[in-house]
């Protein structure tokens, strides 16, 4: 069975570069591609069109909206969400991951890396990279999300770049054991996601981060 | 390239050096200590310095030479034909000198008043030698009549002020001493050392003002620089991480995607190289807006939260399209938050209200401001206990980091608070955001005349004065001991008093004890010495008027002389008192007290108006170096964008070579980004080549991901062996691939890099 999935990027070039490397894939199909968060939550709650599995989010939208609600949006609709990205500063990826987004895959993967992570994030499984890995790790306020040191013992393997497999051997833990903590990290590490609800608050939260967004191209 | 049947992208050994060059985009730290050593130093002080002197010794020496010395008529005479003596000569010198110094002032130009004043000094100095070198050869010198000695101090003080560290103190102290007793010609003996003495007491003050103010003025500039160089420093960091943040914005959605559309062949590349440079516009430079309704809506139902029992006063309707930066509006919603809150706390029965008022300019919000006032039991602002001082330091802290935003609080025991946030659209003036408060010094110490009016100075003034009055015969001990008397009380008033300006109640001594001390040493006279002084009290006289003068009672000062040269007139009238000292006479002997009186005016003048020249000189340089900072962020990591797209996408490689290059590029420029700690030259190319032989490579800097940490980590040692070790790794031919990651502080590690070859995995790890 295919998994549907949809993108949202605002980007025409990424989107035509998306649905070629889709359209190789081998049991993902691009269902819909949008250029507003709105568009796809509407998309996603639309029962009449075949249900979406996943939903590809660019972390930069042109209306400036913000990735923690707008990957609240799509999760509440009733999708996953797997940050689908060029490079972004941590402030916007931290503000993806607190929304308990699926994982986080930069623009530039190859195809086979694509649906591997799509697999995973429509079984509900947690889709880790050292880029993931390491963006929580380094999170100034790591404290915050109570990780125990098996965890964090477990994240900062993933940081270095280490594989499943040899997490699983390192910590000497099974490897569904290791897939189970990387899922408990991210509901832990969304759980923990500072509520940041207006446009404000999120200024405050970027300033706090040492991170002031940049600007949208308009 | 390596040798297989598919397309390869361009090895590094292909590609221009500048291709692999560090990426400008995070060194804003580099940028900025680039930016400071262009940093002019501050000058403003010394220039001021430099005008007092040039006017004040300038005009003073004119009149000097023209009514007040004994060669007067001389100098007058020596204009009225062509120079034909070497006196003449000396004359027209001295008086082109003098005037080009003052025109100098008006030039006001440091370059113009070291040579000017080197000139002056310099001229006066050369003739000074010449006059010497006559009088120990032959015995006499052609210049005597031009009396060096009565004016030295004038020509000393400019040299002085141009020549480096003390050296012009022992200069001037020899020159004046030497030129006091050669001056009149006198017998080597007694009557030298009363000519030395008295034109070193006469001239050490302003020798003193002259030294003092050299260095308080060059101190001055140097703490006036060192303010406006942090303050740079902040604005400049500022500037750089926002730009920064927009500039790489611009990269990720301009740059990246593009190289991406290539590499997966949505775009084709460009054919020319100067498409390249379309890829990089314009930045923007001002936060983001959001709506100024929504701003206030907010900031309305918070308030009510902290403090539901406040007075709100909302504008009842603003325009739709106004708006605020963001920033602003969520340091004001904090402010405002934290203001309430505290008045909550401290003054919880206090009517408590807050005021809103929005200002306005076709629609475009331009100000705000928020008065939240209570009438509770307020606060000594100087005496405020911690958790109160602690709202000064919380709010204002934020509301000065803002661009724009200002804060004033104002309490009173018992008169309750009120709190004014405010916002302006004019915003961020250089003059603002420098903040370089510089502490000018008063007047006294500027002028230096805190070393020169010292008790130890007054005994060593009333010992000249009994010395002087030793070289006259004198009929009545009596009057003698009382004109010395009053002489040593009014010797002792000038060096009281902290401030510059000498108390009234001592001025009012001085000029009662003077007169007193005129009148006395007058009818005490009897008849005029061979030698200089030939009459001794007139010289006193001028002294004490001087140093009252210098103690900014330059009014007080000339009355008593006036009222002295009436006493003198008078005496000399009738009888009582010499013939020869008549007001005419004492009035010739009186030209010090002319810079006497102006040099410490313009002192005053010129620090009054040191602050606001400080401030403008600081705003200026600050706005003119902030310009040049973004001009040369933008301008620097533009070009080099650009340069790399160009190079990795040059038409006369291949079409599929160049899909390849961007792809590298666009992971190159990820990793310059992202991972600016392995943005090295020689880490890039072996990345590069890597990545061309199909090697997975990830570089992780979670290190420097704080922007504000990034000029600090670059100058680890371990961050040498990361990197060589990744260059090493690199090299081998059988890795499949590489995850290398610096560690954030306080890590055990400090980094790794996971490998895996065709052995297997393995780490190696930097302590």
């Amino acid at each position: 069975m295919n998994i549907n999935v949809v993108a949202v990027d605002d980007h025409e070039v990424a989107l035509i570069g998306l649905t070629h490397m889709l359209r190789e894939s081998d049991g993902c199909e691009l269902v819909g591609v949008y250029h507003s968060v709105l568009e796809v939550v509407a998309r996603v709650g639309d029962a009449s069109q075949p249900p979406v599995d996943v939903v590809l989010l660019d972390l930069r939208l042109s209306d400036g909206s913000d990735p923690f609600i707008n990957a609240t949006a799509i999760q509440k609709a009733g999708a996953n969400v797997l940050v689908y990205s060029s490079l972004e500063s941590p402030f916007f990826v931290r503000r993806a991951l607190h929304a308990g987004v699926a994982g986080i895959l930069e623009k530039s993967a190859s195809t086979g890396e694509l649906v591997e992570a799509i697999k995973l994030a429509a079984s509900g499984q947690t889709y880790a990279t050292p880029d993931w890995a390491g963006i929580i790790d380094s999170d100034p306020l790591l404290s915050a999300v109570q990780l125990s040191p098996r965890q964090r013992e477990v994240l900062e393997l993933y940081a270095m770049g280490e594989s499943a497999k040899r997490v699983a051997t390192l910590t000497g833990l099974a490897a569904d054991t290791v897939q189970d903590y990387l899922g408990r990290i991210r509901t832990k590490y969304a759980l923990a996601g500072r509520p940041a609800n207006t446009k404000i608050d999120l200024f405050r939260r970027a300033q706090e981060d040492g991170f002031v967004p940049g600007p949208m191209e308009k | 390239m390596t040798a297989t049947d598919q397309p390869q992208a361009v090895a590094s050994s292909h590609l221009p050096e500048e291709m692999f060059r560090t990426a400008p985009l995070r060194h804003a730290g580099l940028l900025s200590d680039a930016a400071e050593s262009s940093y002019i130093h501050s000058s403003t002080a010394t220039m001021a310095l430099y005008r007092v002197i040039a006017i004040g010794t300038g005009v003073s020496w004119l009149a000097f030479m023209a009514l007040g010395s004994n060669s007067s008529l001389e100098y007058l005479a020596s204009f009225t034909t062509p120079p034909d003596s070497l006196a003449d000569g000396a004359w027209w010198l001295f008086t082109i000198a003098a005037l080009a110094t003052v025109v100098g002032s008006l030039i006001h130009r440091k370059k113009v008043y070291f040579w000017t004043f080197l000139v002056a000094g310099n001229t006066y100095l050369l003739a000074w030698l010449v006059h010497l070198g006559f009088l120990v050869l032959t015995g006499s010198s052609p210049m005597t009549e031009m009396y060096l000695g009565d004016y030295v101090g004038l020509p000393i003080a400019m040299l002085m002020a141009v020549l480096p560290g003390k050296l012009g103190v022992p200069l001037a102290v020899i020159t004046i001493g030497v030129a006091g007793a050669i001056n009149l010609g006198t017998p080597l003996g007694w009557n030298t050392v009363l000519e030395v003495a008295h034109a070193e007491i006469l001239m050490i003050p302003f020798l003193v003002l002259v030294q003092t103010g050299r260095q308080v003025s060059s101190a001055l500039d140097r703490a006036a620089s060192h303010a406006h160089r942090d303050a740079v420093r902040v604005a400049k960091l500022k500037t750089l991480l926002e730009l920064e943040t927009r500039f790489l914005g611009y990269v990720h959605d301009r740059v990246l995607t593009f190289l991406d559309g290539v590499w997966r062949g949505v775009i084709q590349p460009p054919t020319t190289s100067a498409s390249a440079e379309k890829l990089i516009p314009t930045v923007p430079s001002h936060s983001t807006p959001v709506e100024l309704a929504r701003v206030l809506s907010e900031m309305v139902s918070r308030a009510g939260e902290v403090a539901p029992d406040s007075q709100l006063y909302v504008p009842q309707s603003v325009p739709p399209e106004a708006t605020l930066p963001a920033d602003v509006a969520a340091t004001l919603t904090d402010a405002l938050l934290e203001s309430l809150s505290n008045a909550v706390e401290h003054a919880p029965r206090a009517s408590l209200s807050c005021r809103f008022k929005v200002e306005l300019e076709e629609g475009e919000c331009t100000g705000l401001r928020l008065t939240i006032s209570d009438d509770g039991p307020g606060f000594n602002q100087q005496l405020a206990p911690r958790d109160r001082a602690g709202i000064r330091i919380a709010v204002i802290g934020r509301m000065q980091a803002t661009e724009g935003c200002d804060v004033s609080i104002e309490s009173e025991p018992g008169k309750g608070t009120v709190v004014t946030l405010s916002w302006s659209s004019c915003g961020l003036t250089a003059g603002e955001i420098t903040g370089a408060k510089i502490d000018v010094p008063t007047v006294y110490d500027l002028v230096g005349v805190a070393k020169v009016f010292r008790p130890a100075n007054a005994i060593l003034v009333t010992a000249v004065f009994i010395g002087l009055s030793l070289n006259n015969d004198h009929s009545s001990l009596l009057l003698l001991s009382m004109a010395l008397v009053a002489a040593t009380v009014a010797a002792w008033s000038l060096i009281q008093g902290a401030e510059l300006e000498l108390p009234g109640s001592y001025t009012t001594v001085v000029m009662v004890s003077v007169p007193m001390f005129f009148m006395c040493a007058a009818l005490d006279f009897s008849q005029p010495a061979s030698d200089w002084p030939h009459v001794w009290y007139p010289w006193v006289l001028v002294l004490l008027c001087v140093y009252l003068a210098i103690r900014d009672r330059a009014a007080q000062a000339w009355t008593m002389w006036a009222v002295c040269l009436v006493i003198a007139q008078l005496l000399a009238s009738s009888g009582w008192g010499p013939s020869e000292v008549d007001a005419v006479s004492v009035a010739t002997m009186s030209m010090v007290l002319l810079p006497a009186t102006l040099i410490p005016r313009m002192v005053k003048l010129t620090t009054r108006g040191l602050p606001l020249a400080m401030a403008t000189e600081a705003s200026t340089a600050t706005a003119v170096q902030l310009v040049a900072t973004q001009r040369s962020f933008l301008g620097d990591s533009a070009a080099w964008v650009t340069s790399q797209v160009r190079k990795a996408l040059n038409p006369r490689f291949d079409v599929e070579v160049r899909r390849l290059n961007a792809h590298l590029l666009e992971l190159r420029l990820r990793d310059s980004i992202r991972s600016p700690l392995f943005d090295s030259p020689d880490v890039t190319r072996s990345v590069w080549d890597a990545r061309g032989r199909g090697v997975k490579i990830k570089l992780l800097d979670d290190r420097s991901s704080l922007s504000d940490q990034a000029y600090t980590v670059s100058e680890d040692p371990r961050l040498e062996r990361i990197q060589q070790a990744l260059v090493d790794v690199l090299a081998k031919k059988n890795v499949e691939s590489v995850t290398a990651r610096i560690f954030p502080e306080g890590r055990s590690l400090y980094a790794t890099a996971v490998v895996t070859d065709a052995e297997g995995t393995w780490r190696i790890e930097i302590v």
